[in-house]
């Protein structure tokens, strides 16, 4: 199992595939709306443990996976990938969700400056 | 005036038995007793006479000396007349007593009888001639004669066992002759017909006597001589038993000495036979054999020796074995027997020894055999422990192999999917003639290099196990045309005719691994075309049904290309083998494309092979193993028309992000999108207007992206054929099952990449996109690997 702290912030082979494939501008306009999603999807999961509903709380994640992937951030996706794939519990996924919220601080700020090189 | 002696008065008055034995001097007696009764008569008289003298003398009267006279007379009288009584009664005690002595004699003959008739012996008495003699009675009982006063000589040898009678002759006349006594056991044959057996015996001739009448006995001993004879056949059994004993047999009596040793003894030791003479004690006989140099007590002193050996001996019952001084092994052991006496048992065992000996070698070689089997079973398992670690470090390694070529495939697909992508949107802008001809170059060489990883990736995984195989409903005849059609256009660019032939019956649909035929159709067909200069390619399918209902799919690709030699034909299936090293450099390739089909075709249960002529083509075929499938849910043919409007997508996609990126691509492709956020929108959109594809999320709240594709499908006319496309961040096999079962047409993996969107866009829209086919056979396998 490969642990999200294995995964680089950034996959740059997607991000280039998608600035290939996109307008800067365009790009720029999607990547700067991943943390406010990310975000989202971290109080998604959170509402969902406070519920109860485990299973909510996993379509949060994979939503976020496969959000956080297609634009290149590589180790959110992991984190994502991780809670809804692999965590058995509730306790284990809030436990990880500290860690998810570092990663989208850090995957934000990384995305940031990538957006104004590109 | 009783003088007399008591003797004669006591003397008659006691006889006894010894008087009576005695008979002559009890005639005697009474003659002696008599003298001094007379002479004590004859006294009184002369004392009277004497005393008639004296009164005469003195005076007296005449009448007084007669009477004196008178009375000395009466008185004479008196004792004369006791004198007579006394003799009458001594005659009539000796008549009793003769009487008695009478009785006696009967009484003494009758016992003798009785005592001979006891004894069964008899006693005779031969004349002086020899040729009668007085029997006693119970010499005729023995002899079974009747009573006779006397018997002749010659009767007698009559009544002899004749096998006895020449000894008993010669013995006689010899006895005769010496006048020695003569003693002579002999059978008599009765007239009875009894036969028994007699001691004879007669009394030695006493010279003096100068007669030459004999005196004997004769004595019935059958009854001693049968138990003789019994107990001399019981010793000769006995004997014969212990002859026969094969071991060898010495007794020693109560007092330790020798009796006897059998034969085999005899055999075994014969030079001890001399020293065992009948009563030679144990120890004796030890020593003997000391003094012969027969035993050497080994560091003992003799003395010593013969002490433990006679206490082992009487000790009874202990088995010793030992060498002799002749090599041969002996084993001996002692049994003390209930009369105190010891028998002696000796076995000669020098044949078990050497099979004792060669045994033990064999067993001592077996061991070594063993132990050495043991040290080479060692080595094999350190050996095998080696080999198990260097299986382990080559799995490992084939492990590390297959991950790094995966590893590496994504790294260079992805970028090399990038270049394609670029170069087709290169070639879609305005370009000088020379710049259309150097991209057309850049796209030819990318797609080559990516055919040859997309190989590289199939076979990597194929080899590490990972492929498995589907087994799902599929159209037969629909399956076949597409595969074909893919290729036609490169076909027709050859001047190759690529033809189809569905032999008579095939089955509209089977259940199998529809994507593994279709790869494999791909490759062979793609080959032909690669090795085929002029002419055509034919593609047939038919099938065989087998005795287990499985069916197998055949399909044949025949070209009149190059051809192949057997020597390459043998070692086509190969992976990393090419015809020739030329054609790679001709044609190019990975050369790993037919060990693919042929790893495939094992998957399905089939096989593959090639039959060709060098210069007069080939024909490829193969097999899958496949089952009677049922009508799909909807054919999940593509229509998509031939259309010069830029092509409209729906994009149903919950996620805000994905869309707007989906979107976005799309329409920087030329494409018209619309975008929905579930399966129930998108189904509504669907029965809005008509979409020329539909990109189609797979997880969605509300309705799910399978829901949603099975709604469309139900849906009647030309909505329910419209081509869908899955998006999915789960295309594993199992998955990818049920989306194709749903109905979907295709899928593309998260995170979206671009060229794999547009591949999957330009493959539903077949017709208008076949020219440019960044998508190559096998395409579906590799995109597994895009999910980590």
């Amino acid at each position: 199992m490969t642990t999200a702290a294995d995964v680089p912030l950034i996959d740059h082979d997607q991000l280039e595939l998608l600035q290939a494939a996109l307008d800067p501008g365009e790009l720029r306009a999607m990547l700067v709306q991943l943390p406010s999603a990310a975000d989202q999807a971290l109080s998604a999961i959170n509402a969902a443990l406070a519920a109860g509903d485990l299973p909510q709380a996993r379509k949060a994640a994979h939503v976020l996976k496969g959000s956080a992937s297609s634009l290149g951030a590589a180790r959110l996706a992991e984190v994502a990938r991780t809670i809804e794939l692999e965590l058995m519990t509730a306790g284990e996924i809030e436990a990880c969700l500290p860690d998810l919220a570092d990663i989208i601080v850090a995957t934000s700020d990384e995305l940031a400056r990538w957006a104004e090189r590109a | 005036m009783k003088p007399a002696a008591p003797d004669p008065m006591s003397s008659p008055s006691a006889p006894d038995v010894r008087a009576a034995a005695q008979p002559s001097p009890r005639i005697a007696e009474p003659r002696k007793l008599s003298y001094p009764a007379i002479i004590a008569s004859v006294l009184a008289a002369a004392l009277s006479t004497a005393l008639v003298e004296l009164l005469t003398g003195l005076q007296q009267d005449r009448i007084t000396s007669l009477l004196m006279l008178a009375v000395a007379a009466v008185m004479v009288m008196i004792v004369l007349t006791s004198m007579l009584i006394r003799k009458n009664r001594h005659a009539l005690s000796l008549a009793h007593v003769l009487a008695r002595q009478n009785a006696q004699l009967a009484q003494t003959t009758r016992l003798l009888n009785d005592a001979q008739r006891i004894g069964r012996l008899g006693h005779w008495m031969s004349d002086e001639t020899g040729e009668f003699a007085v029997w006693s009675e119970e010499l005729f009982d023995i002899f079974g004669l009747p009573p006779a006063s006397r018997v002749s000589f010659a009767k007698i040898l009559e009544i002899v066992h004749p096998e006895d009678v020449g000894t008993y002759v010669r013995a006689r006349d010899r006895s005769r002759a010496t006048g020695c006594a003569f003693i002579q056991e002999l059978r008599i044959i009765r007239p009875d017909g009894q036969v028994r057996w007699l001691r004879i015996e007669a009394d030695a001739n006493d010279p003096s006597e100068g007669t030459q009448s004999r005196f004997g006995i004769v004595q019935d001993i059958t009854e001693r001589k049968l138990a003789e004879i019994a107990a001399e056949q019981a010793r000769l059994l006995l004997m014969d038993a212990i002859e026969s004993l094969t071991n060898g047999f010495v007794l020693f009596d109560k007092d330790d000495r020798f009796v006897m040793s059998n034969t085999t003894f005899r055999e075994m030791f014969p030079s001890w036979t001399v020293l065992m003479r009948p009563g030679v004690s144990f120890s004796d006989l030890m020593r003997q054999a000391y003094d012969h140099g027969l035993i050497r007590p080994k560091g003992d002193r003799f003395e010593e020796w013969l002490e433990r050996k006679r206490a082992w001996h009487l000790g009874g019952s202990r088995m010793i074995e030992r060498r002799e001084l002749n090599g041969r092994w002996i084993q001996s052991v002692d049994h003390r027997i209930s009369d105190g006496g010891t028998v002696c048992l000796v076995t000669d065992i020098t044949a078990f020894k050497t099979v004792q000996a060669e045994l033990e070698q064999k067993l001592a070689y077996v061991e070594a055999i063993r132990s050495d089997l043991e040290r080479q079973k060692q080595e094999l398992e350190a050996t095998g422990a080696e080999l198990r670690a260097a299986r382990d470090a080559a799995e490992a390694a084939n492990r590390a192999k297959s991950d790094f070529l995966a590893i590496m495939s994504h790294e260079i697909r992805t970028p090399l999917s990038g270049m394609v992508g670029m170069v087709d949107l290169l070639r879609g802008t305005s370009l000088t003639g020379e710049q259309k001809r150097y991209t057309a170059l850049a796209k030819e060489s990318a797609d080559l290099l990516l055919e040859v990883i997309n190989d590289i990736l199939d076979f990597s995984k194929l080899e590490a196990g990972r492929l498995q195989s589907e087994c799902i409903d599929f159209d037969v005849p629909n399956l076949i045309q597409s595969a074909v059609s893919f290729m036609g256009e490169k076909a027709r660019k050859r001047g190759l005719d690529l033809e189809v032939t569905l032999a008579p019956g095939l089955p509209q649909y089977l259940e199998g691994d529809p994507t593994r035929i279709r790869q494999v159709l791909l490759n062979l067909v793609g080959n032909a075309i690669k090795f085929t200069e002029q002419g055509s390619i034919h593609v047939r399918a038919s099938h065989r049904v087998r005795a287990d209902g499985a069916i197998d799919l055949t399909i044949e690709v025949v070209d009149s290309g190059i051809g192949m030699s057997p020597e390459i034909q043998a070692q086509i299936f190969d992976p990393f083998v090419q015809a020739d090293t030329s054609i790679s450099r001709k044609y190019g390739g990975s050369g790993l494309g037919l060990a693919i089909c042929k790893q495939l075709c094992t998957i399905m249960g089939g096989s593959i092979g090639v039959d060709s002529e060098l210069g007069r083509g080939s024909r490829f075929w193969f097999e899958a193993k496949c089952r009677q499938g049922d009508a799909l849910v909807l054919p999940a043919e593509p229509v998509v028309s031939a259309i010069d409007r830029p092509l409209e997508i729906l994009v149903a996609e919950d996620s805000p992000i994905i869309a707007t990126l989906i979107h976005s691509l799309l329409v920087k492709q030329g494409f018209k999108p619309t975008r929905v956020v579930n399966g129930a929108e998108a189904v509504a959109a669907v029965l809005k207007k008509p979409y020329d594809i539909i990109l189609m999320d797979v997880q969605m709240p509300e309705m799910d992206g399978i829901s949603a594709t099975r709604a469309i499908r139900q849906l009647p006319g030309p909505e329910g054929h419209v081509p869908i496309i899955a998006l999915t961040a789960n295309a594993l096999v199992g998955q990818r099952e049920a989306y194709l079962a749903a109905g979907m047409n295709d899928y593309v993996t998260k995170p979206i990449q671009p060229p794999l969107l547009f591949a999957a866009i330009r493959r539903c829209a077949l017709p208008q996109y076949a020219d440019a086919p960044p998508l190559q056979p096998g395409s579906h396998g590799q995109l597994e690997m895009f999910v980590s």
